[in-house]
């Protein structure tokens, strides 16, 4: 293994045990009284203290720290107050949905995004350019929520062309199952060849899908138009006009490669953004992912279990962008010699 | 190198500058007429008792028309009027996180890319750490642990938003601390301090001050978004987000209640992005 | 017959001429320098022969072939690009693109001009050991090549698509010097026994004295200067070319020798 790779992979574990000392941070702060929280306002003192010893708030801090990183490396993320169910249960069941509608997303932002800038940087200083970067603009500004609001007020509610709220019909349950593997709806429906359920959740999908990918598609498309334009001022790109080939070609078939690298490593970034506005998403299309969990949590201040989403996020994150690491070895030459 | 002196490009220097400044002057005006409205709200606006706690409940849910430009709330009242008031809780927000983060974040960033050795690599984990949560998530985590309100949206954006700084800041004053000027005048004997200030600091300045720009929209959206999920401003306050949140569910009968407020974010944020993305092409060049 | 010819040429950009040709030739066989310092306007010459000068108005007359550049449609402009005229550039890692082996971008290349198969297989090889070099290069990527491998490779390529005419772009200055002199003798082996014309733009005056058939003086744009290369190093006309030539203490017994490190015309400095 390359010596850089070992090293990312040192600085990746190193942000994960910050990322726990400062989500258990943030969990202490909480004004209310956990225990409290858990056994009730009507609870009696030996009740609450039995709380108390249950969840070891009688221990100092570094002591409850220990603790808290010894559970969660055991498998323990703690118990939901809301549910009552272990969190790391409840994430399991959650985090596919999430990840269905935000990976739609993605390729729906890649799909659009980097036609859109190959097209800005070919006409760069013209009309289409002009075009494509005020709408990523408008694309990036816009409120996620209230976007999800207007295209279901407008698609679903209004014109009836997609289903309003939910994942998939949930009649189909009982008149075509799903068996579960990936636990991710659409990939185990199209594996298990379900069309009923694979249509109607892709039904489903586009709506909160297009809303998510709405911020995506126009990051990638000015960070393809920018990394394009640059790539084709090189010298390299000049050789290669000087070789006959056109301007369309030089950009597609020579510049694209190597801007693809730093739109690459946008899309971790990207992704983990757009899992948080996933949430808002979620909860206007009732999609049953991380998002309509935490804000269950929020709704319940149920703190384990808003440690579990903040922590599996930002751990997520942290592996996203390792994989794009490994990736850019894919696509560029360069950084696999290193 | 030999590079000929020739430009690549179609469109003359001169022209080029003409057209990204249009872009930023674009951005700066549609932000300026945000600002004007956030500051005189209570001149301007055509019942400015509606901005707070007055309620008309005979008048509630009146589409726009001459009396109502943007039509009336749930409870009577005027939704332009809110929308304008809005504006101020919106700048409001932007204004004191960009400022707390990007203080934060440059008085970190030169310590670390002028200091270097032990002081940078901490710094730099430390914003490592607080960059591996998207910036809606750690304000969520932080809003829900602190009551609701204006102050907890500042504080929760505040604290997700400064390591960006850091590092932008950290990047070009290393760079800025290599070059020559600054050596000389560590050989002159200046004192480190009075280097950063005079010589670190003005040059870190201006990418930051774009970035700061650029983030303006962020910063707006997530404060809406927090405000939205209930976890920033309240009534009577009038804020975008919580304005959409209360009127969602009316969307389909009373469409102004929550377009208005909606679009009123969407420009805002908008014209942030299109300001800072005229300087960043101005600057970069 | 010429294979580049250049008559009245003027590029500018706004007011200001970057370069002015009156009259400028090459044919089968030999190898024109056009020398000066940054600035002088001899890579933008260079650059108009192939049409690639852009954001300037370009007037007069360049052919190539039977090609009038300036005249020509754009399409018909790229196929000539490569396959009558191929430019080498100066850096020499720069100027592949980092992502591709050699060989794909010889194999799309030569698919540009209509050589596929079997064929652009064979021509590429071909082309390659033409230039010295091992088949074998064409699988590797520009960063595991070195800098005089990659220049040769330049070579190859337009060796393998047909060019009649290399441009070469200050093809040493970012080389070693004993690289220099391996560049220097594939270029002057090539001209000997294929009859490869070589247009050379360079401010390296010593490596011109070694191959340069004839001398192109170029100064703020315009040309001092210009004739056969030995008359114009050993009876300079022009006080500016006498300049030149006092500054490389080594020139007169340079003959057919390699260039040895002597000090190249100073730089101005360019922000760019």
């Amino acid at each position: 293994m390359p010596r850089y790779l070992i090293r990312r992979l040192g600085q990746a574990v190193l942000v994960v045990a910050g990322v726990i000392v400062l989500t258990f941070a943030v969990m202490r702060l909480v004004p209310g009284d956990p225990a409290v929280a858990y056994a009730g306002p009507k609870a009696t003192a030996a009740e609450l203290a039995e709380a108390r010893r249950r969840f070891g708030l009688d221990d100092p801090l570094p002591v409850q720290l220990w603790n808290y990183v010894r559970d969660l490396l055991g498998g323990d993320w703690g118990t939901s107050l809301h549910t009552r169910q272990p969190v790391r249960d409840d994430l399991f069941q959650a985090f596919p949905a999430s990840l269905e509608l935000v990976g739609a997303a993605l390729i729906i932002a890649l799909v659009a995004g980097i036609p859109l800038g190959i097209a800005a940087a070919r006409y760069k200083g013209r009309l289409p350019d002009l075009s494509v970067r005020l709408s990523s603009m408008l694309a990036v500004s816009v409120p996620v929520f209230w976007l999800a609001l207007a295209l279901q007020t407008v698609f679903a509610s209004g014109l009836g062309w997609f289903p309003v709220a939910g994942e998939y019909d949930a009649s189909l349950d009982r008149t075509s199952p799903l068996h579960l593997y990936t636990n991710i709806t659409a990939v185990d429906a199209l594996i298990t060849g379900n069309w009923p359920i694979l249509t109607s959740t892709l039904s489903h999908l586009v709506l909160p899908a297009l809303v998510i990918a709405a911020y995506p598609a126009g990051v990638v498309a000015q960070m393809t138009r920018a990394a394009l334009i640059e790539e084709s001022s090189r010298d390299h790109a000049r050789l290669e006009r000087a070789l006959g080939f056109g301007e369309t070609a030089v950009l597609t078939r020579f510049a694209l490669r190597p801007a693809l690298n730093p739109v690459l490593s946008l899309i971790a970034l990207v992704f983990a953004y757009s899992i948080v506005n996933g949430f808002l998403v979620e909860a206007v299309f009732n999609w049953p992912g991380l998002g309509r969990y935490a804000a269950d949590s929020i709704r319940s201040l149920d703190t384990p279990a808003i440690a579990g989403v903040t922590l599996l996020v930002a751990v997520l994150y942290v592996i996203a962008n390792l994989a794009v690491d490994l990736l850019q070895g894919v696509v560029d030459p360069r950084v696999r010699a290193r | 190198m030999t590079a000929p002196a020739l430009p690549v490009f179609r469109r003359t220097p001169l022209r080029r500058l003409a057209g990204v400044d249009r872009l930023a002057v674009a951005g700066a005006v549609l932000l300026g007429i945000v600002v004007l409205a956030a500051l005189l709200a209570p001149w301007i606006a055509p019942y400015p008792e509606d901005g707070g706690s007055a309620t008309h409940p005979l008048e509630a849910l009146l589409p726009p028309s001459g009396a109502h430009w943007f039509g009336t709330d749930q409870v009577g009242r005027d939704v332009l009027s809110r929308v304008l008031f809005g504006a101020r809780t919106s700048l409001l927000i932007a204004v004191a996180v960009l400022a707390v983060s990007g203080v934060a974040g440059v008085i970190l960033g030169v310590v670390a890319g002028y200091a270097g050795g032990w002081a940078r690599d901490v710094i730099m984990r430390v914003t490592d750490i607080f960059l591996a949560f998207p910036a809606l998530l750690l304000s969520l985590a932080l809003a829900v642990v602190l009551q609701p309100s204006v102050t907890t949206v500042i504080v929760a954006i505040a604290v997700t938003w400064w390591p960006w700084y850091a590092r932008l800041t950290a990047s070009v004053a290393s760079s800025v601390a290599t070059r020559g000027f600054v050596d000389s005048a560590r050989c002159l004997g200046v004192p480190a301090p009075l280097i950063v200030l005079r010589h670190v600091l003005p040059n870190s300045l201006t990418p930051v001050l774009v970035q700061l720009s650029l983030d303006g929209g962020g910063v707006i959206l997530t404060a809406a978004a927090l405000s939205y999920l209930g976890l920033g401003a309240h009534e009577p306050t009038s804020e975008w987000g919580l304005m959409v949140q209360q009127g969602q569910s009316l969307f389909t009968t009373d469409w102004w209640v929550v377009t208005f407020p909606g679009l009123a974010i969407l420009v805002t944020a908008f014209s942030f992005n299109v300001l800072g993305e005229g300087l960043r092409a101005r600057l970069s060049r | 017959m010429s294979l580049i010819s250049v008559r009245d040429l003027v590029v500018r950009i706004g007011d200001r001429v970057i370069a002015s040709v009156p009259e400028l030739d090459v044919a089968a066989g030999e190898c024109v320098a056009i020398v000066g310092e940054s600035g002088s306007g001899k890579t933008t010459t260079l650059l108009s022969t192939l049409g690639l000068v852009h954001g300037a108005d370009v007037s007069g007359r360049i052919t190539v072939g039977d090609v009038d550049v300036l005249t020509a449609s754009p399409a018909r402009l790229r196929d000539i690009r490569g396959s009558r005229a191929a430019l080498v550039m100066q850096s020499p890692q720069a100027a592949l693109n980092p992502t591709m082996r050699l060989g794909t971008l010889m194999r799309r290349a030569l698919a540009r001009h209509g050589v596929k198969g079997a064929d652009a297989r064979e021509r590429a090889e071909e082309g390659v050991r033409a230039v010295l070099l091992d088949p074998e290069i064409l699988r590797r990527y520009p960063h595991q090549v070195s800098g005089g491998q990659a220049q040769r490779f330049a070579i190859a390529l337009a060796l393998a698509l047909g060019a009649q005419v290399v441009l070469a772009d200050e093809p040493t200055s970012a080389l070693d010097v004993t690289v220099q002199a391996e560049v220097v003798a594939v270029l002057r082996r090539l001209r000997d026994e294929r009859g490869l014309a070589v247009l050379l733009v360079s401010h390296d005056l010593a490596l011109v004295s070694t191959i340069a058939d004839r001398v192109v003086v170029m100064r703020d744009g315009a040309v001092v200067e210009s004739g056969p290369a030995a008359e114009v190093f050993t009876r300079p006309r022009d006080p500016y070319t006498r300049e030149l030539i006092a500054a490389v203490p080594a020139l007169p017994d340079a003959g057919p020798a390699l260039p040895d490190a002597g000090p190249a015309l100073p730089e101005r400095a360019e922000g760019s």
